[in-house]
């Protein structure tokens, strides 16, 4: 473990304020935040976090730094981010243990983490020469008309714990190249893995001269996100986080006329048709209801199975679960570790008492393994009567639920039937079917997808879903205009003063 | 043994503190658990979101929950 710390620069004590190399802002007052890995129980290394002196110290810097970053040309912006994403390179290893260290996903998954990372690093260079506006034809003879993105400001990023550090970069490599400054409030399970970024972070800036661009303040929720969302120096707040607080972020930013990109909860199904090839379905819905042991946004929370072949998947899927090996998630061959935190070991208990209580039967799992630690628990599967309430919920643990179908229009029905509108999929070989389901009559998710799962997304794409998901975009495609003001100007190159509409006016 | 939770305790602090709280609220109906992780808010104000008519009663409840975990896990060491 230390030789992982050291890599990454971290201490026992760390600082949790932070706007660049020479500017690390302590407070007395603040309080210590001890980051345990959830594998062992075990403190990792401790934060000092932000207070009301030290988040202003960091918000200045930002808003300072905004003045003369969106006077940096894009694409010089962009090199910055290039170098952000070299240094990634440098570190993909340590910082991807940090990663399972600090939050308990497997370690490839870590280590994928971070290339996600470098990916969006990647990506937000070639954007930085993109950030096209439209011209468009005017009805006025001798004017142009078109329209330019311009930067937006000091931004707030808060995210969440189970992507510690990937869900920053989309946001932040995105910004950073639209010329807006990020200060960051991550998850309070996973500060460590936000102040090793912020050390390769501070290098990149001190290389370019540059401070107050890449910024942490480390803090509770209450506090410091209280503080984040209702600061009207924060034009925009991208929140990654549960729907009741992407609630309560959305309802405090909007009453300052802010704005939010908002990536909420997620209850992501797979619906298998008969004509399905069940091999492959099997192998999906085990990497997306267990991988990262239940707790990505986009999870297989419920599979939608045709009758006709629901007792031969239940059957595989089972046995697909017998074969996940659940330990120490640094070690290899290890597919699931442990949940992030007792709580949410709490919190998965008493859905799946829930669950039976509305006729659900645990077809596999549902014990705690303490024997391994206090936070490991068995991947479980639950066959559900019904799409009861206990499934319109979104548990943050390893629970699958399964339910059956007679034709596509109910599985569709079925489907849509939940509050949220993250991620789907589909697994069928008819043609028919498919397009049917990626049709407006069919999912309604920002994500919908045929013969694979429901995580794993790319950053090339838009990222985010719709209804309770919050309809926030963030990653690939045209995400970056969230980061970005739009502005129309129409230019007259004529000596006269024609009026849109044709309107005449004291001629 | 003293109380130990209040209406005004941040919900990010009990669940820290006191993780067995999140299961005892879960079965009564109110979640301080959401994507993994606690809400902002404190807990009176989620009991009041969550329609709970009598909060003091339930945290009365949720205190003599704690007590009785904390004394069964001493008796067990």
């Amino acid at each position: 473990m230390k030789k992982i710390l050291d890599k990454l620069n971290i201490k026992d004590v760390n600082i949790g304020a932070c706007s660049g190399e020479k500017a690390w802002f302590e407070d007395p007052k603040g309080q210590e935040l001890v980051s345990y890995n959830p594998a062992t129980g075990e403190p990792i290394a401790k934060v000092i976090q932000a207070t009301d002196k030290t988040y202003e110290q960091v918000i200045e810097q930002a808003v300072l730094a905004f003045k003369t970053w969106r006077m940096t040309p894009a694409p010089q912006r962009g090199l910055v981010v290039r170098d952000l994403g070299e240094a990634l390179r440098e570190l993909k290893e340590p910082l991807g243990e940090l990663v399972t260290l600090e939050m308990g996903k497997i370690r490839a998954e870590g280590i994928g983490e971070v290339q996600e990372m470098i990916d969006i690093c990647d990506f937000a260079v070639g954007l930085s020469r993109q950030l096209y506006g439209l011209s468009m034809h005017s009805e006025r003879p001798a004017h142009r008309m078109f329209e330019q993105w311009h930067p937006l400001g000091a931004i707030g990023v808060i995210s969440a714990f189970n992507f510690p550090v990937a869900v920053w970069s989309w946001n932040a490599a995105i910004a950073a190249v639209c010329g807006d400054p990020v200060v960051w409030k991550p998850s309070s399970d996973t500060p460590l893995t936000a102040v090793a970024v912020q050390h390769v972070c501070n290098r990149v800036m001190a290389d370019h001269g540059l401070h107050g661009i890449f910024n942490i303040t480390i803090g509770r929720g209450a506090v410091v996100g209280e503080r984040m969302i209702n600061d009207d120096q924060i034009p925009l707040v991208s929140f990654t986080g549960s729907t009741q607080m992407g609630r309560r972020v959305s309802e405090a930013v909007a009453k300052r006329f802010g704005r939010t990109i908002l990536e909420l909860g997620g209850n992501n199904a797979v619906i298998v048709a008969e004509d399905a090839d069940l091999d492959m379905a099997v192998r999906t819905i085990l990497f997306g209801a267990v991988g990262t042991a239940g707790q990505r946004c986009t999870t297989t929370r419920r599979i939608i199975m045709q009758k006709s072949i629901a007792s031969e998947l239940t059957e595989r899927i089972i046995q697909g679960y017998k074969q996940v090996n659940i330990g120490n998630p640094l070690e290899e061959g290890i597919l699931m570790g442990p949940l992030v935190t007792k709580a949410a070991v709490e919190d998965m208990m008493a859905a799946l008492e829930k669950a039976q209580e509305q006729g659900g039967e645990v077809v596999y799992g549902g014990n705690r393994l303490e024997k391994l630690g206090e936070q490991f628990v068995e991947p479980t599967i639950v066959k559900m009567p019904a799409q009861t309430e206990i499934v319109h919920n979104e548990t943050f643990a390893p629970i699958l639920y399964l339910m059956e179908y007679g034709d596509i229009e109910e599985a569709i029905q079925l489907h849509n039937e939940v509050p949220q509108g993250l991620s789907s999929a589909i697994f069928t070989t008819n043609l028919l079917t498919a397009e049917k389901f990626l049709s407006h009559e069919g999912s309604d998710c920002g994500i919908a997808n045929v013969n694979i799962g429901t995580s794993g997304a790319e950053i090339g794409g838009a990222f985010g879903g719709e209804k309770e998901t919050g309809g926030g975009r963030e990653s690939g495609s045209d995400a970056w205009k969230g980061y970005m003001r739009r502005q129309t100007n129409t230019v007259n190159w004529s000596k006269e003063l024609p009026l849109a509409q044709g309107i005449k006016f004291g001629d | 043994m003293h109380v130990k939770v209040s209406l005004d305790t941040p919900v990010e602090e009990l669940a820290e503190q006191f993780p067995e709280a999140v299961g005892f609220l879960s079965r009564r109906g109110v979640r301080c658990i959401r994507c993994g992780e606690p809400l902002w808010c404190t807990v009176g104000e989620l009991l009041r979101e969550d329609g709970i008519e009598n909060p003091q009663l339930l945290i009365n409840e949720l205190n003599e929950h704690i007590i009785k975990k904390k004394e069964q896990e001493g008796a067990s060491e």
